[in-house]
């Protein structure tokens, strides 16, 4: 097929599985809540689908606030926070990036950190550990580690070009601290700048690690 | 052995002879399957003893682990790869477990977890790649999240958790 011809059917593909997939996430909110908040999330859904923000994680929030009992205002509530969070989430940390680290980044705004902790990140727009790092952000910020100090730490593991593998290492490192009795915010600092020189979790962990 | 019907004859001759599949496509299976059979490496790794540091006194401790899997090349429909994940919990207390989140629309019948002797819960799924919200909801009425994951907040009142799950090529 001619190169034309492959774009003709991509854009046909993209123009016909839209509203399709639309409908298929109307399907999945229908039997699991009441009508008029079916519509109020679809509502909302499209004018993320709009600013082209992803749509899945919105109808997962509807569903998870349905799956936890609560209302209409509730549950609008949350998907407006959701979606305003993935847009900020985007102005800070460019257009470019993945679905999974956008959802990642709104999250972490949701946890506490602000726009401006993640326009920290910005240059590590296409850092394959980005993810990570801001799953490893989440983490500590939930652990109750200082945002600042949360943020610091995980670009400085960012700069030092560590894998993704050592952000879950860092996760479960502190979690074995904290079990013995350690301040997760002073496990943090210890543990992320030992894997900062040993420039990765390999070797470092061990046995009581696992 | 009593006759055959033709056709059903020759439908079992055809299967006999087999089909054709390519080395790189068995062993992408074979990868598959070895990854999300609860008594491979992952599971049995983890449900080891010394693998869990579980005070005697504790509730609860959890873990999720990943494990990359090659998903083979990616569908059309854009939906991301999916990956195993094992969700664990320690709840010796309990009488029912349930696994919640992104993954099963929030479906509180989807994914049971299975209890080993000791009060060890666990369930493997294969999730997608990405972020992962998830919850357990423990004799149908209590909330929990992971104690081992990252804290997702409560929306709506109840304990959520997420985790980053890695898939193919995103995990160096």
């Amino acid at each position: 097929m001619r190169k034309g011809g492959w774009i003709l059917l991509v854009l046909a593909g993209a123009v016909l599985g839209g509203p399709e997939r639309a409908l298929g996430q109307e399907e999945r909110l229908r039997g699991r809540m009441a009508p008029e908040v079916v519509s109020e999330v679809t509502s909302l859904a499209d004018s993320a689908r709009a600013r082209s923000l992803p749509v899945e994680p919105v109808i997962q929030k509807a569903l998870e606030g349905a799956s936890k009992g609560a209302g209409l205002e509730e549950i609008v509530s949350a998907v407006h926070s959701l979606i305003r969070d993935m847009g900020l989430a985007r102005e800070a940390l460019g257009p470019g990036l993945p679905e999974h680290a956008l959802v990642l980044a709104a999250a972490a705004l949701d946890q506490g950190a602000s726009p401006e902790d993640l326009c920290e990140f910005r240059a590590h727009e296409s850092h394959p550990s980005l993810p990570s790092a801001l799953g490893g952000l989440i983490y500590l910020v939930g652990r109750g580690v200082p945002t600042d100090v949360s943020v610091g730490l995980t670009l400085e593991m960012l700069n030092a070009d560590l894998p993704a593998a050592a952000f879950s290492s860092l996760q479960r490192l502190v979690e074995q601290d904290a079990r013995q009795g350690a301040a997760p915010v002073e496990s943090a600092r210890v543990r992320a700048r030992a894997l900062i020189q040993a420039g990765g979790p390999f070797g470092l962990e061990g046995d009581i690690a696992r | 052995m009593t006759d055959l019907d033709p056709r059903l004859e020759a439908w079992l001759q055809e299967m006999r002879r087999g089909t054709p599949v390519r080395p790189e496509a068995l062993a992408r299976v074979k990868d598959a399957v070895r990854g999300l059979n609860p008594r491979g490496t992952i599971a049995s790794a983890l449900l080891r003893p010394a693998a869990l540091a579980v005070p005697a006194s504790a509730i609860v401790a959890a873990a999720v682990w990943f494990a990359g899997l090659d998903p083979g090349p990616p569908v059309p429909d854009e939906q991301p790869p999916l990956t195993p994940a094992h969700f664990v919990i320690h709840l010796p207390e309990a009488q029912e477990v349930a696994l919640v989140g992104d993954f099963n629309d929030w479906d509180a019948t989807a994914t049971p977890l299975e209890r080993s002797d000791d009060g060890l819960w666990s369930v493997l799924v294969p999730v997608p790649s990405g972020s992962v919200r998830y919850s357990f909801i423990v004799d149908g009425i209590e909330w929990r999240s992971d104690p081992a994951g990252a804290p997702a907040g409560s929306d709506f009142g109840r304990p959520t958790s997420i985790a980053f799950v890695a898939g193919p090529g995103g995990d160096r």
